[in-house]
């Protein structure tokens, strides 16, 4: 009986051991080549919307030299035909200086509508904030709602 | 020793989760990046790969460019490989110096390149090259991978 603990006990300790090599085989295939990744740094999204004019909303603002990758897609739906639509603009600063933008919007003539972008490579210049906001057009829809998600990516390691 | 193995599997689940693997989807993963700044000419074609087997992968392109007008100058950024029909595939970004004219561009695109062919990076100027001007890449490609 004593015997046989020692040999469960020896397998024991060969499972742990060939675990925990597995498990370090698994952590380096799983992204560790040395390389960055692009990692989602910031996710938004809202559902059956139907307030306009928000923002700008500061997402981030970059403390150093980066390349990201944003993107956007917005639907939208309503009882009635109508020329009105909402729009969704991410901003930011470029690292020249000059002004940045996407934006995608969602018509409503037919009464439902969508749009996407991206994804889009940019890169803000630092201190400067990247920002998102969502218009109306004027006259604003009615009896509409809307639909929107972003996601912003970063290069990292 | 029987708690150190529920432990080690523990922290192997969690792992497996925090990379993203656990839902048995592949997942894009960056297999290639290089990164230039302040570049000022051409660069030969170098080899960044030569894929073994069939696969898809996604190249993400970004450049920037800066200097004075010039007129009909740039230059051209280009990861290239064969696709599997045995054509020419590009993801290129075509950056001038003049007036109307992007100096600030990026090119997203999935491709299927041929076994055992090579996919290449270059920087072309044009003749004449820009003058007194620099440019920021950087490039990445991504393998849809499990």
């Amino acid at each position: 009986m004593k015997y046989s603990k020692r040999i469960l006990e020896a397998c024991m300790r060969k499972i742990v051991i060939l675990i925990a090599v597995v498990m370090c085989a698994g952590v380096t295939s799983f992204g560790q080549n040395g390389l960055p990744q692009w990692r989602v740094i910031k996710e938004l999204h809202r559902s059956d919307q139907n307030t306009g004019d928000i923002g700008p909303d500061i997402l981030f603002t970059p403390v150093k030299n980066g390349v990201y990758r944003a993107s956007l897609y917005m639907s939208a739906t309503s009882t009635e035909q109508q020329n009105a639509a909402w729009t969704i603009i991410l901003d930011w600063t470029d690292e020249t200086g000059l002004g940045g933008y996407l934006s995608t919007g969602a018509p409503l003539n037919t009464g439902r509508g969508f749009g996407m972008v991206g994804p889009s490579i940019f890169s803000p210049q630092v201190g400067k904030p990247v920002r998102v906001y969502i218009l109306n057009s004027d006259p604003p829809p009615q009896n509409a709602t809307y639909n929107f998600v972003m996601t912003i990516e970063q290069l990292t390691h | 020793m029987r708690r150190a193995a529920v432990v080690l599997v523990a922290v192997m689940m969690c792992a497996g989760y925090s990379f993203g693997q656990s839902n048995g989807v592949p997942q894009w993963k960056v297999v290639k990046e290089g990164h230039i700044s302040g570049g000022t000419g051409a660069i030969n074609p170098t080899v960044l790969f030569t894929p073994a087997k069939d696969g898809f992968y996604r190249v993400s392109l970004y450049a920037l460019t800066s200097g004075p007008f010039q007129n009909s100058v740039f230059f051209n950024f280009v990861v290239s490989w064969t696709n599997r029909a045995d054509g020419l595939g590009l993801a290129e970004l075509d950056e001038c110096l003049g007036g109307l004219c992007f100096q600030d561009q990026n090119v997203i695109q999935v491709f299927a390149p041929k076994v055992g062919t090579p996919v290449s990076f270059a920087v072309i100027t044009s003749d004449p090259p820009p003058q007194d001007s620099t440019y920021d890449t950087v490039f990445t490609v991504e393998e849809l991978t499990h």
